[in-house]
């Protein structure tokens, strides 16, 4: 079974956040999701990222494959240890 | 690529009703659920690179719009003049009790009608967001 974290758009119309969850690949677009990891909202000011780092590290441990967008979040959540500076500025603006 | 995503679905919020069907689907795979080219490509029998290019010119018809109307810039513009608006109007709240007002009639009168500012931001905001 193929395992991804992925963002997952969530919000009203017009006001999004992210959702940050680990998914089956397979389970693409029916909701299922096998575990909440955090979230992302860009319309707050300043940018809210909030990541469980020690659960996402269990996954990506267990050969979960994020997508780029999560992987960024990821790397500004500091789950792969270093935080390097380009990615917490493209996440956080 | 995350500032990327989260504009695009903005643009979408505003115009994806303008695009094709198949467009609004595949857009939405891609963006809102972060699906990978190869799985939507799997999940609606298309090659990689036709759902590269449905997405790319999606993109590109959605930027039309927004270069053309600016629904979007201006959606962002009003949005954060809203929450300057809300911040003063708390900060006068808050300063509200250090005054020293002996008139409780004109003190109760400026509480109400901040408390009527509140409501009005709020609807300004679900009107916006409609």
């Amino acid at each position: 079974m193929a395992v991804r974290i992925r963002l997952r758009r969530m919000g009203a119309k017009k006001r999004p956040f992210y959702r940050l969850v680990v998914a089956d690949s397979r389970a693409a677009r029916d909701g299922r999701v096998i575990e909440f990891l955090g979230e992302y909202d860009p319309t707050a000011n300043p940018t809210h990222i909030k990541v469980n780092v020690e659960r996402a590290k269990y996954w990506l441990s267990n050969g979960a494959q994020p997508s780029d967008t999560a992987r960024r979040i990821l790397e500004h959540a500091g789950v792969f240890g270093d935080t390097k500076q380009t990615a917490a500025e493209s996440a956080a603006e | 690529m995350v500032d990327e995503t989260v504009r695009l679905n903005l643009l979408f919020d505003f115009y994806g009703r303008l695009l094709t069907e198949r467009q609004r689907r595949i857009f939405a795979m891609y963006y809102e659920d972060d699906l990978s080219l190869g799985e939507i490509a799997e999940q609606i029998d298309v090659s990689r690179q036709a759902v590269y290019d449905i997405l790319k010119r999606s993109a590109k018809t959605l930027e039309k719009f927004e270069k053309q109307l600016r629904l979007v810039a201006r959606h962002m513009l009003q949005r954060r003049r809203i929450e300057e608006l809300e911040s003063r109007i708390s900060r006068l709240q808050e300063a509200i009790p250090t005054f020293n007002l002996p008139n409780e009639g004109e003190r109760r009168f400026l509480e109400a009608e901040i408390e009527s500012m509140v409501k009005l931001v709020r609807q300004i905001h679900a009107t916006a967001e409609e």
